[in-house]
């Protein structure tokens, strides 16, 4: 579901809920660590849970420095899911 | 929907909307100690809501246009204008409650006609007469040429969102949706604010979306990302996710569109068509609109949804009319819950734990499978005493054998243990609802009464929680109405006017002991003779010797039950008589404690649990038997001295000055004809209804905690209440001391 490549941090798009918590009690002790962030399958799998989505922002509001891929720009696309607008709000922007 | 389904879930709706009801009560009981409690009064909003949209859903409608009304009035006090409720809102609160319960039960029943439609019409006309007198607002349909609520906001350049967060977000800038549509498409904008326990009830955005996308084509998300926390903040089982707007284009109807959310609280979505008007299109990256009137809590005429056209003003922005087809709310309202949502997301490091551990510690089981699972462990239970006792086994002497054995009696107790805990409920429940009784009982006859709960975590069998309530109920009533004197004669007493009443839970001894206390003027026991001698309950020669307790348990007689004064016992026509039935069949006993003057305590003592009985062993004639120790006063080897025999037939022992019957057990229960030496015998003193006697038995074996066997058909004896195993595999009946002697 996710691991380390150097300093990128790789996440399946289907991670489950449960999976996503895993993946919160991985990444506290490592955030500096990590400086990208890169997320597969996007277009063989499909988005599990919005829980995930929440987790990245998360990450990247911890460190807005962090390269994200699906956070990057003001949208994506994600498959059956369509085009994603992000608003991450006005001290965000 | 099959029919399965579909009773399935009524049957769920049926349970959670009876918890609902129930809490209700004690709600509105708390708020009216401390109408400043905001959170409680958001927490009974959110019942009521919750009650009617499931009513709703399960074809309770009656039930649903009741709360709906009563939704009405809660949400005007929750508004930050309103002044608190006053004493008469109070009742009308409570008295809706009693409705809502009512209503319940007749929709339940499929009742073509309510039981009561005099009382339910007048509660709504009071809840709608309140409403227009105190809230004008809530009642009357906006203005027309004033937008309503946020849409022009939430779909808007400009304006701000009403959805404030600390951060707040930018409106939404979004592609022009209506030239993506193809023939035959209507754009559908749909706005989806879950709660923040949405991953814990199952749900998810994802799963709402793909649902939608299987209507339609989704054309794009719009993702208020704002109030995520970082992530050492974060709590990944919490939404913290805002608003997501939704647009999806399809040939599909709203109604087909909302199905899809049948499932969520009425606040979580909200589904509209967009229409773009005549007018320009002049600024294709927004979209604005305003809202007309709601169409289904409006009463007045032209409910009907509205088109109409507006100019954002200062902006330019093009002019789009939305129908709004707003299944459940007025749009103050969920601009209302919206907040509520916001202001919960924002508390999330206090409220996500607490909100975590709410939802792990509950699950709805049927009772059915934990006496199932209590009478498995039951046996398991017997089966290692059969092990541990087995004389095979015992003449191996094998030290690691026997360790082992004696490993799995510790385990096997652990198990025990665990599954009667399970059967183990607070009572805190049951106390909860008598703060109601007592407020009533107090408001009929005008006295000031303060009920004092305490011990309400004291835990009890979940069997006897349910049976408690009409006998606590009546003793309540009993303190309120005869109990306590009224606010002028305690004044004249040197009291303070307001009255006493305690309401106390503890373990003590094995046992669960509840008290009801009062402060009030005590028994007067020279009416409570004199009425027995009226009655015929005792004798004038009886009447002579009886000591203050007997003479208060004579409140607790059967003749009294339908006496005025002494122990009037209105409301449900229950008298003491059947309390202490009521008790007793509980395996428990109720004392007496009063003081003239200064009070009375009815003290009620109950075993831990039905299903396992604290019991004395002892022998008769070859024979094992249980003697339940609630009922044990004491047990001893008599002398000679003490003994004393009534014409050389009744037996009797004279314990200190108090002469009691003898009864030998090997001959009530027609063991054998034998006569043993009663100095060589055992003497245990018990107490029944009728009085104290003491049973002669071959000898004590020991105090054991036994799984009670129901002996059914088997049991035609009135001398015996049950049977158990034994270690040994020996049979031992339990003996019913009532029916002894």
């Amino acid at each position: 579901m996710f691991e380390v490549d150097g300093e990128t941090l790789n996440v399946e798009i289907d991670m489950s809920l449960e999976e996503v918590l895993e993946l919160r009690e991985f990444l506290l002790p490592r955030l500096e660590y990590i400086e990208a962030v890169g997320v597969r399958g996007v277009d063989q799998a499909q988005l599990a849970t919005s829980a995930l989505l929440q987790l990245l922002v998360s990450l990247k509001r911890s460190n807005p420095d962090l390269d994200i891929t699906l956070l990057e720009g003001d949208s994506t696309q994600l498959g059956d899911l369509g085009i994603l607008y992000w608003n991450w709000g006005v001290s965000d922007e | 929907m099959s029919d399965d389904k579909r009773e399935r879930l009524r049957q769920i709706f049926i349970d959670e909307a009876s918890e609902i009801v129930e809490k209700l009560d004690i709600d509105i009981i708390n708020f009216e100690e401390d109408p400043g409690n905001r959170d409680l009064l958001h927490e009974l909003f959110r019942g009521v809501h919750t009650l009617k949209g499931s009513a709703n859903s399960i074809g309770f409608l009656r039930l649903g246009t009741f709360v709906h009304s009563f939704e009405d009035l809660l949400d005007y006090y929750r508004s930050d204008d309103a002044p608190e409720p006053d004493q008469q809102t109070i009742d009308l609160l409570l008295e809706a409650v009693d409705v809502i319960r009512q209503v319940f039960d007749d929709e339940v029943a499929q009742a073509e006609v309510l039981s009561d439609q005099v009382r339910y019409d007048d509660a709504l006309q009071h809840i709608r007469a309140r409403l227009a007198g105190d809230a004008p607002a809530a009642a009357a349909p906006p203005e027309q040429d004033e937008p309503l609520n946020d849409l022009a906001a939430e779909f808007g350049n400009d304006a701000p969102r009403s959805d404030t967060t600390e951060s707040t977000p930018t409106s939404v800038k979004t592609p022009d949706y209506q030239a993506q549509l193809e023939d035959g498409e209507r754009l559908y904008a749909i706005r989806l604010t879950f709660d923040s326990d949405i991953y814990f009830r199952g749900y998810d955005h994802c799963t709402f979306l793909r649902m939608l996308a299987e209507q339609g084509r989704l054309l794009g998300s719009h993702w208020d990302l704002s109030a995520i926390p970082s992530l050492q903040e974060l709590d990944p089982q919490t939404c913290f996710i805002g608003a997501v707007d939704v647009f999806l284009a399809s040939r599909e109807s709203m109604e087909q569109i909302e199905e899809i959310f049948e499932f969520l609280d009425d606040f979580e979505y909200q589904v509209r068509e967009v229409e773009h008007t005549t007018g320009s299109p002049e600024d294709a990256d927004s979209v604005s609109a305003r809202i007309p009137p709601d169409m289904e809590s409006s009463e007045t005429p032209g409910g009907d949804a509205q088109q109409g056209q507006d100019t954002t003003p200062g902006t330019g922005a093009p002019e789009v009319a939305v129908l709004s087809r707003s299944m459940q709310q007025s749009d103050s309202r969920a601009d209302q819950a919206r907040n509520d949502i916001e202001k919960q997301q924002k508390a999330n490091a206090k409220d996500a734990p607490r909100r975590k551990e709410e939802k792990r510690s509950y699950v709805r089981i049927d009772t059915r499978k934990l006496d199932e699972l209590f009478d498995s462990v039951g046996e398991l239970v017997i089966a290692q005493n059969f092990l541990y006792e087995n004389q095979e086994i015992r003449a191996l002497d094998n030290e690691n054998v026997a360790k082992t054995i004696e490993t799995l009696s510790k385990i096997t107790r652990l198990i025990q243990n665990r599954v009667m805990g399970l059967r183990m409920v607070a009572i805190r429940d049951t106390f909860e609802k008598m703060k109601r009784v007592v407020r009533d009982s107090a408001r009929k006859v005008d006295k000031d009464v303060h009920l004092q709960i305490s011990g309400e975590e004291t835990e009890i069998d979940k069997t006897m929680v349910d049976a408690l309530s009409d006998p606590l109920i009546h003793l309540l009533r009993n303190a309120v109405d005869h109990g306590l004197e009224t606010p002028d004669s305690r004044r004249e007493a040197g009291k303070a006017g307001t009255g006493n009443v305690w309401l106390r839970a503890f373990h003590k001894g094995g046992s669960i002991v509840i008290q009801i206390e009062d402060d009030g003027a005590g028994i007067n026991r020279q009416k409570v003779l004199t009425k027995a001698l009226e009655r015929g309950v005792v004798t004038e020669e009886e009447a002579g010797t009886m000591t203050d307790t007997q003479i208060d348990q004579l409140i607790m007689q059967a003749g009294f039950s339908t006496a005025d004064q002494i122990s009037d016992l209105s409301g449900r026509g229950v008298g003491l008589d059947v309390v202490r039935s009521s008790i007793e069949q509980l395996r428990g006993k109720i004392e007496i404690d009063s003081e003239p003057g200064k009070g009375s305590t009815f003290t009620i003592v109950l075993p831990l649990t039905l299903a396992i009985i604290d019991g004395m062993l002892v022998r008769a004639a070859n024979e094992t038997f249980i003697i339940p120790t609630l009922s044990i006063l004491e047990s001893f080897r008599p002398s000679e001295g003490i003994l004393h025999t009534y014409r050389g037939r009744g037996e009797f022992v004279n314990l200190r000055e108090e002469l009691l019957p003898i009864v030998r057990l090997n001959r009530v229960l027609e063991l054998s004809h034998e006569t043993p030496s009663a100095t060589e015998s055992t003497l245990v003193c018990v107490e029944n209804e009728r009085g104290r006697f003491a049973i002669l038995v071959d000898e004590l074996v020991g105090r054991q905690q036994v799984v009670i066997k129901s002996l059914g058909a088997l049991n035609r004896f009135q001398e015996i209440s049950g049977g158990a195993v034994m270690g040994n595999g020996e049979i031992a009946l339990i003996l019913n001391v009532e029916g002894i002697h």
